[in-house]
């Protein structure tokens, strides 16, 4: 076992039942995150990344299910143990952030007690357990620490919400920290001090985290690896910046063509042609068929398997860029 | 949403759908009361005075041998009349007061809301009372009293969604085209209630139904000898121990008309309206 | 703290207000019905010289509007006015029976509120299981019971044929337990509904995920982020049930005989006794209000985002 090796995903699968159908939101997915690092876990909407961050905290509810796989966290399978047991290791081992602070948020408490609510899960009696807010509130730069624990939710501003939810998932020193489009609902300056924030976690607090998003920039700003998500599918997994400069997936490379650049000097902005996959009508073969660029005849016929292209860069194509 | 989708959700509602059968039922039963019942509703037997259910009295007689399926089946017209009657006057009164309330805003809508907490400033029954205390004890005055007491619903609904409406671009485009408010009111801003309005109304007849038998049970609406189901119960209440099924059987009707309208009321409100849930 | 008192005192302003305007509105418009109470009382034979007698020392006389001032300033001073038919003051008799009234009301609404919340919960918790289809079974079926037939039945199930419990007056415990469980049922049913549905919306937050995310478990959440968010929805409602389940009690205890204002009202109400109406319709009035007004503030109280809105408003 890799000393290194925090989380191993290894054939997760999660359906969604839907009357007399169920719908393979992610399909026999495998990837890994190490101690220290910062793994993003990017697609479109529908690509199943989200219920695959629900799925490490067991938190997916009906009508998903999750079919099979194992999520070996340290030596556990977090899938063999009950519930009792898994509400352990969440918030203490594994945290996780939600993508609209507001809602995630009980607007009826005040925000200084719902964090103190997860310190004294770990038996911290409640004065020092309010002490301690402070000081993560200090340390993750939210000002005037001493008045904003006394707030309430609605009072903060979206940024503030964030990191008090940033503050409150961190608060027991997890191991590993699940990020789920931490920052859609946020403006780009407030962005870039979350994404700021979360290399420090790494950095400084050895905390790794997966980060669920459908935006490249912020991949290429923050994380140490990459896994592109595609209709259920992990189809490309590597080193950030090898997948930047030789992306082997068709689509990855969509992806990338699609950020806007400020140095390019004109063109028109890439798009990706056809629709988000539908779960439900797939095309036979290669999951991406329908959009793909360079499509051939065994894309029609066979689901591409995942092969190692280079060390640590896995690709499952049926394209073997030289 | 086409109509043949909304036919099939309609049809596929199990809730509905029961209501629905009940609902014709009572409209077949007060249609064609007269056809179906064995007697009249005041026809007077004196001789066969309380005698329990049997062949030739499904549902028993009362103290002056009148047949109680008879007059129950009967009562039904007056149960449905009241309530649609009711339902109607609370729904143009409240829906109006609503739309210009929501529509014009300010001292209107100050004065329509003072007069809508009125109506509320007492439980729905005492105020009733009161009404029918003032305007004297007949069916027509109970719907009086009803109708007034219930409107506030409708205006509290019908004035939100008007002014959330009222404020959307294409309402001001009207305006300037010269559209005059009464238009507006009527050709943009109802048909986008109207949903809400139907579930409402259909909602507020079984309570029409139950506050209107009881103020027919406190001898208020109806006077004897009409059938109505609040005052048979009334009348039963005397002979409870000898002919308690004088009372149990207009209580009955009373029970599966009220269900009836409360499962078609619900099963109208998840197809068209579910956010009016609570 | 000092919003919500200037918050307060607007509301009860407003409400003192709504009082006036629904009592001179009831009051109005009985004077103005034909014949009045004099006449009522007396016999034919009474001399119109008499009468006219009797109409000036009750100020029957005056115009409506004074006769309307002369109402409030008594109430003020704490004479509700004497009933036409027996003589007694209002609010003897009012008090007299008053207690009895709500000895079944409040008896009804914590029975109503002990059952309905947990069953509530529960219900909502396991939703379409058996337990949740039942229980929303019974709040339809109950809810379309007329609350007097309940009664009716409930008499001659125990009374008349089981003979275990007392149908009529009061004679001690067993009495109240009839009209107790009449005016309870339809109402618990009401409760029910309301709690199951608050606390599916409040299960679909957001929030209890994050409760779950934190490391809580599931007893913890459902008390401290679903059952504390979902009751606030249910206990404004209590305040505001309180004067509808008073309106219930008048008519169920006419049917029970019981010797609540119910029978009073109703005996009022056929014999014209003006005065017992007015003063029976004022205090209730008053309670409404009263009701309404806690109700606000506990939604306060319990909801720190309607406080924020109370501040934009008292400005």
């Amino acid at each position: 076992m890799n000393g290194n090796r925090l989380l191993t995903v290894n054939n997760l699968s999660v359906s969604y039942v839907m009357k007399k159908d169920a719908i393979k939101a992610v399909d026999n997915i495998n990837f890994h995150i190490d101690k220290k690092e910062i793994l993003a876990l990017v697609g479109e909407s529908g690509s199943g990344k989200s219920t695959t961050a629900k799925a490490l905290m067991r938190l997916v509810n009906q009508p998903g299910r999750i079919d099979s796989g194992e999520i070996i966290f340290l030596d556990q399978d977090l899938l063999k143990l009950k519930e009792k047991d898994m509400s352990k290791v969440r918030g203490k081992e594994i945290g996780m952030i939600f993508q609209n602070p507001l809602d995630s948020l009980n607007p009826v408490y005040k925000v200084g007690a719902q964090v103190a609510e997860a310190i004294t899960l770990d038996k911290i009696p409640r004065q020092e357990a309010f002490k301690k807010v402070i000081d993560i509130f200090n340390d993750i730069k939210i000002s005037d620490a001493g008045v904003r624990v006394e707030s309430y939710p609605h009072e903060l501003s979206g940024g503030m919400r964030q990191r008090v939810m940033i503050g409150m998932m961190i608060s027991r020193s997890p191991k590993l920290i699940i990020a789920d489009e931490p920052t859609t609902a946020l403006d780009v300056t407030i962005q870039a001090q979350i994404l700021e924030l979360m290399k420090n976690l790494r950095d400084e607090y050895e905390t790794s985290i997966l980060v669920i998003t459908h935006d490249f920039g912020i991949v290429a700003e923050v994380a140490d690896r990459v896994g592109v998500m595609y209709a259920g599918e992990i189809v490309e997994i590597g080193d950030v910046f090898t997948i930047f400069e030789n992306p082997e997936h068709p689509y990855t490379g969509l992806l990338i063509k699609s950020l806007p650049r400020i140095t390019k000097k004109e063109g028109r902005l890439q798009v990706i042609e056809g629709n988000v996959a539908n779960l439900a009508d797939l095309p036979e073969g290669c999951r991406f068929s329908d959009r793909c660029p360079f499509v051939m005849e065994i894309c029609h016929k066979e689901n591409p398997r995942m092969t190692e292209r280079a060390p640590g860069h896995f690709c499952a194509c049926h394209r073997k860029v030289k | 949403m086409n109509k043949s989708n909304l036919f099939k959700e309609f049809i596929r509602n199990k809730t509905f759908m029961l209501g629905f059968v009940i609902f014709l039922s009572i409209i077949l039963l007060a249609a064609f009361a007269d056809n179906i019942a064995p007697f009249s509703y005041d026809e007077m037997n004196v001789q066969n005075k309380l005698l329990s259910p049997n062949e030739k009295y499904r549902f028993g007689t009362d103290q002056y041998g009148r047949d109680i399926l008879s007059r129950v089946i009967h009562g039904s017209r007056i149960a449905l009349k009241v309530g649609l009657i009711v339902v109607a006057i609370e729904t143009v009164i409240g829906v109006s007061l609503g739309l210009v309330a929501g529509y014009y805003g300010g001292k209107l809508e100050r004065m329509v809301l003072f007069f809508t907490d009125l109506t509320w400033s007492l439980p729905p029954i005492i105020m009733a009372l009161a009404i029918v205390t003032m305007l004297g004890p007949s069916l027509n005055n109970v719907i009086i009293a009803i109708a007034v007491v219930s409107w506030a619903q409708f205006t509290r609904v019908v004035r939100v969604k008007t002014q959330a409406i009222k404020s959307l671009p294409y309402i001001e485009a009207a305006r300037a085209f010269g559209e005059n408010d009464l238009n507006i009111m009527a050709r943009y801003i109802l048909p986008n209630v109207l949903s809400s309005i139907i579930v409402l109304s259909t909602l507020a007849l079984p309570t029409a139904i139950l506050s209107t038998t009881s103020l027919g049970f406190l001898g208020l609406g109806s006077q004897p000898p009409d059938p109505d189901w609040g005052l048979i119960l009334k009348e039963g209440i005397a002979f409870i121990n000898q002919a308690p099924w004088i009372s149990i059987f207009p209580g009955l009707a009373i029970v599966y008309t009220v269900l009836g309208f409360n499962l078609l009321g619900e099963g109208l409100r998840d197809i068209m309206d579910p956010r009016l849930k609570a | 703290m000092n919003d919500m008192i200037e918050y307060i005192v607007k509301r009860l302003f407003a409400g003192i207000f709504v009082i006036l305007a629904v009592t001179a509105l009831l009051f109005g418009i009985m004077q103005l019905m034909p014949g009045d109470a004099i006449q009522l009382v007396s016999s034919p034979r009474v001399p119109a010289e008499r009468i006219a007698e009797l109409r000036a020392i009750w100020g029957l006389d005056k115009p409506v509007y004074i006769q309307y001032f002369y109402w409030i300033s008594r109430i003020m001073q704490g004479d509700f006015g004497t009933s036409i038919v027996s003589g007694q003051k209002v609010l003897t008799l009012v008090m007299e029976r008053l207690p009895y009234t709500l000895m079944l009301t409040g008896g009804a609404l914590l029975v109503q509120y002990i059952v309905a919340i947990p069953l509530g919960l529960i219900a909502a918790n396991r939703k379409n299981s058996f337990l949740d289809h039942s229980i929303v079974a019974f709040t339809i079926g109950f809810w379309s019971i007329p609350p007097f037939w309940l009664g009716i039945l409930l008499m001659i199930i125990f009374g008349v044929w089981l003979k275990v419990l007392p149908i009529s007056g009061y004679s001690g415990f067993k009495s109240v337990i009839l009209p107790l469980m009449t005016i309870s049922l339809p109402g618990l049913a009401g409760v029910l509904r309301l709690t199951r549905s608050d606390v599916l919306e409040v299960l679909r937050e957001k929030h209890v995920e994050t409760a779950y995310a934190k490391g809580m478990n599931k007893s913890s959440v459902l008390v401290r982020h679903v059952l504390r968010n979902a009751l606030i929805p249910v206990s404004v409602m209590f305040f505001l049930n309180l004067p509808w389940t008073i309106g219930g009690s008048v008519v169920i205890e006419t049917v029970f005989a019981w010797p609540g204002i119910g029978p009073l009202l109703w005996k009022s109400i056929t014999s014209q006794d003006f005065p017992v109406v007015q003063g029976i319709v004022f205090i209730i009035a008053i309670l409404t209000v009263v009701s309404n007004i806690l109700g606000d503030i506990v939604a306060a109280f319990l909801d720190p985002r309607v406080r924020q809105e109370l501040k934009g408003e008292v400005i």
